[in-house]
């Protein structure tokens, strides 16, 4: 019976009754949409792992078909883009087929992905068609790429053919698995992306908490009236909770219906480790998506729970129950046990055995969400030490009501501003992680290419082999017993920046010795000088990929893409994660904005009867935030430093400051929410107008 | 006497509903003036007009000589927060500021140093018995302690006019004759004028003169003394 009148008051109480449930029915679904789109991360970086594990296949990968095949890859360029060219050859009748065929490509076939297709249509054949000998026969299906982008290429042999080349990449499989093998770096990504969604998860779920809470001032005062008429505290609650968990599960199915668009949109547009991703890899496991379904009215049903537990509804009205005991410094414990637990574990693992070594590896992600947890926890101390100050140091009457406010409620101020401030805390302990592991080595020892420059990089053949890339500018290394040894330090200077000693045996890097070409040496690697166009540098690449099929064939442009290409994938990803937040924090800053002037709704109106001016209300408004966000965020970014910086101790990484760059963001960002979420101050002069001041 | 707030011919609307219909109204220096009425016969509506929160269709309201309803709504919050004070049935105290900061807020408006604006506030307390209540939230007041503190912040500007719309109208009898005792003595003690919206007669038998408002209009023609 309560269910029904709390379903009746809900959905028939009026025009008012209906904008207050689209109200939350709204702001869930935008948290919904966000919640979800932030638990696809993990799932479109697991799916394309996934998809192109078959391309690194090896012997070790478990068998699925009767006969074996022949099978090396080779990851190539064309104008710094990288593509896979794959050779296979089938060791009988029932050989293991890659994922997206239907059948291995025989001698003189070549199966392509739709976008090298579309690449060899556009390119000169001496460029491109050329490395790939054979008629294409076969398009390799999404099941077998990482992304729609993807550029991959497999060649058909005979196993005579694939016989001649000399390689440790040339493997016997009896099937193509499903995880790469780099698997462990994956891993690494994952929990990246593990992370990532842990900071992400916070924010949004404090939105949705908020959004769900926006009409609370009205309802209760309809539960005073619900109370009059002689309903139990347990009546009202379940009313109220019907409404809050109605709008909660329309805002829900809204969101659901948001998110598929929104993964859409995501999948069209945004681009990781310069690629697109299919739309079936923006999805949510169906575990997960049963959870935030089912979760998230619930939430929204407990938070009102929880607040109305914190009000009197008694039949003449409705009152807090009186002050709420301050934050106390006491908040910062977790904080500093995550800090501490870093630091602490660091040294420990230096001394331990290996095994003991790895639970404390585990315990890292730990340490970081008990630092996170540690943080909001400290949220609303922090706001009460800026209300207070705030107070102490105003002079007017919307500086000091907005002071009063943020210290007499620092809990609240702190939801409405939490979000933005974790996410700079979240940008600035993520810079500072990158920025640290950029200082790793990045060229891989190899020296610097001059530009256009081939590096054809041979792992060590007959010098007839690759005697039509030894023209007179070419340069050749040969591997000795000690290190490698070129002809002349000078020739190698002009080819590539790479130590050479030309006095004997080097240390490091490439010694001289002349008369090399006479001593019957195989070849390792052969630098070829172009006139640095893309079609002559792909040319030549197509000459050494057809001579050397398992070359390492590099340019100046491939070096950089490579080496940098990890790093700013997560600069990027970075980039990503901010803007979504910032989104996230825009639409929480408003929704508390909103949430603080409809809870005041009446002293505003009658304050603003009695000669308040509306610019006045509206730096009430803004001050309560700012300053609140202001202090919290500059505390943020110290914490997140310290944060990063015992992350960066625990990982025996080198910490650094996050650059200006990323200080500019943050703030740049910060100011950008508080724009944003001005957005909600007209609607200060529409809930204050004459209406507000009546009593009917 | 003089006269200092005069409402002539006053119409407002809302929609379709006619909330003021030809009221007239005149107010004299330090004189205290009630307007009776039953509900929804205008009486907020028209001290709303009178007091500058709205503008009235038709009609003219003149304050001191001057006429105020055609001013700009910057002049008339001037207005409002310099020569007018307000006391209203209830929610009027901004619920984070302790009584003695919502007492002091007009002069804060008015932009006196906080300091200044709080030893000028501190006597109220005191002089409205809410004495080692001045650190108390609205919050932890009751009705007839925040009707006080209402009192003394519409009181502390020394304002020329002071509207009370329903000033005791959710107070017990005995909360509410200590509010009433307290209005007219301060404002006798001003010379300050007010206007004051109540629909019981034992409140209405606080003013000078009292109005009955029916159906829009000043129904018993008792505008003026």
């Amino acid at each position: 019976m309560t269910f029904r009148l709390g379903l009746r008051l809900a959905v028939a109480g009026g025009q008012e009754s209906l904008l207050r449930l689209a109200v939350t029915a709204f702001g869930v679904a935008v948290g919904v949409v966000l919640l979800l789109l932030c638990l696809t991360g993990q799932s479109a970086e697991q799916g394309r792992a996934e998809r192109s594990g078959w391309q690194s296949a090896d012997a070790g990968t478990p068998a699925t078909a009767p006969d074996p095949a022949l099978f090396l890859t080779v990851t190539d360029y064309h104008q710094g883009t990288a593509m896979i060219r794959g050779y296979v050859a089938a060791l009988g009748p029932r050989p293991p087929v890659p994922p997206g065929l239907e059948r291995l490509p025989g001698p003189g076939e070549v199966a392509v992905s739709p976008a090298m297709r579309r690449l060899l249509q556009s390119t000169p054949d001496d460029e491109l068609d050329d490395r790939y000998p054979g008629r294409v026969t076969a398009t390799i299906g999404d099941e077998g790429l990482a992304h729609p982008d993807q550029l991959v290429a497999l060649i058909g042999r005979t196993p005579e053919q694939l016989g001649e080349v000399t390689s440790r990449s040339l493997y016997r499989v009896r099937g193509f698995g499903s995880l790469p093998s780099g698997y462990a770096f994956y891993q690494g990504i994952r929990v990246l992306l593990l992370l990532g969604a842990v900071l992400l998860l916070v924010p949004v779920v404090i939105f949705i908490v908020m959004a769900s809470r926006v009409a609370a001032a009205s309802r209760e005062q309809r539960l005073a009236a619900i109370r009059l008429v002689g309903a139990t505290r347990l009546q009202a609650a379940v009313v109220a909770a019907v409404e809050t968990g109605l709008g909660a599960v329309a805002g829900t199915a809204l969101g659901w219906a948001g998110y598929e668009v929104g993964r859409r949109i995501v999948a069209a547009t945004v681009t990781f480790q310069g690629a697109r991703f299919f739309v079936e890899d923006i999805v949510v496991a169906p575990w997960l998506l049963a959870l935030v379904l089912a979760g998230v009215p619930l939430l929204a049903t407990l938070t009102t729970i929880v607040a109305l537990s914190r009000v009197q509804a008694g039949p003449l009205g409705t009152s807090r129950q009186g002050r709420r005991p301050p934050p106390s410094a006491w908040r910062a414990l977790p904080l500093a046990a995550g800090i501490g637990g870093l630091l602490a574990a660091a040294p420990l693992r230096r001394v331990v055995d290996r095994e003991t070594g790895e639970n404390l590896d585990n315990l890292a992600p730990v340490f970081v969400i008990l630092t996170i947890v540690g943080f909001v926890a400290i949220g609303p101390w922090l706001c009460m030490l800026a209300g207070r100050g705030l107070a102490r140091v105003s002079r007017r009457v919307p500086g000091l009501i907005a002071a009063r406010r943020i210290a007499s409620d620092p809990s609240a101020t702190f939801r409405a501003v939490g979000v933005v401030v974790l996410a700079v805390f979240a940008v600035t302990f993520s810079a500072s992680v990158v920025e640290a592991s950029e200082d790793g080595p990045v060229d891989g020892g190899r020296g610097v290419l001059r530009p256009g420059v081939v590096e054809v990089i041979t792992g060590g053949v007959p010098e007839a082999k690759v005697a039509p890339l030894l023209s007179e500018r070419a340069v050749a290394t040969r591997p000795g017993f000690a290190g490698e040894f070129v002809e002349s330090c000078a020739g190698l200077a002009r080819v590539v920046a790479r130590p050479c000693s030309s006095s004997g045996p080097a240390e490091v890097g490439v010694a001289e010795r002349a008369g090399l070409a006479g001593a019957g040496l195989p070849i390792s690697v052969v630098y070829i000088p172009t006139d640095g166009t893309p079609a002559a540098e792909n040319r030549v690449r197509t000459q050494a990929a057809n001579l050397v099929p398992n070359a390492l064939i590099h340019t100046q442009r491939d070096r950089i893409d490579t080496d940098a290409f990890f790093f700013s994938s997560l600069e990027q990803l970075q980039r990503l994660v901010w803007y979504f937040v910032l989104l996230v924090a825009a639409c929480s800053l408003t929704v508390g904005m909103l949430a603080g002037v409809v809870e005041r709704r009446r002293p505003f109106a009658l304050l603003r009867a009695s000669g308040l001016r509306l610019g006045e209300l509206r730096q009430i408004v803004l001050l309560e935030t700012a300053a609140a966000m202001l202090v919290t965020a500059a505390v943020g970014v110290g914490l997140a430093m310290a944060s990063s910086y015992a992350f960066a101790v625990f990982g025996d990484l080198k910490w650094t400051w996050p650059d200006g760059g990323v200080f500019a963001m943050v703030g740049v960002g910060v100011l950008a929410a508080l724009i944003l979420s001005a957005m909600a101050l007209p609607l200060l002069d529409a809930v204050t107008r004459h209406d507000a001041v009546r009593y009917e | 006497m003089s006269r200092i707030l005069v409402g002539d011919d006053l119409h407002r609307s809302f929609g379709l509903t006619r909330a003021l219909r030809g009221a007239s109204i005149i107010l004299d220096e330090g004189e205290i003036v009630a307007v009776m009425g039953p509900s929804g016969s205008g009486k907020s509506t028209l001290l709303h007009c009178l007091a500058g929160i709205l503008t009235p269709d038709r009609g003219e309201v003149h304050f001191a000589g001057r006429r105020i309803d055609q001013l700009p709504d910057r002049e008339r919050v001037h207005l409002r927060r310099t020569v007018f004070g307000f006391v209203f049935q209830f929610g009027q105290l901004v619920p984070e500021l302790p009584a003695v900061e919502n007492i002091a807020l007009p002069l804060l408006l008015a932009g006196r140093r906080r300091r200044h604006a709080l030893a000028a506030a501190a006597p109220w307390l005191s002089r409205l018995g809410l004495d080692g209540l001045g650190e108390r939230l609205p919050g932890e007041l009751s009705g007839g302690q925040g009707q006080r503190v209402a009192l003394a912040r519409a009181l502390v500007a020394d304002p020329t006019v002071v509207f009370a719309d329903e000033p005791t109208g959710s107070l017990d009898s005995v909360a509410a004759d200590q509010v009433m005792e307290l209005l007219v003595d301060a404002a006798r003690e001003q010379g300050t004028s007010v206007l004051m919206v109540t629909h019981e007669p034992r409140i209405a038998a606080y003013a000078d003169r009292t109005v009955l408002v029916r159906d829009g209009v000043d129904a018993l023609g008792l505008a003026a003394p």
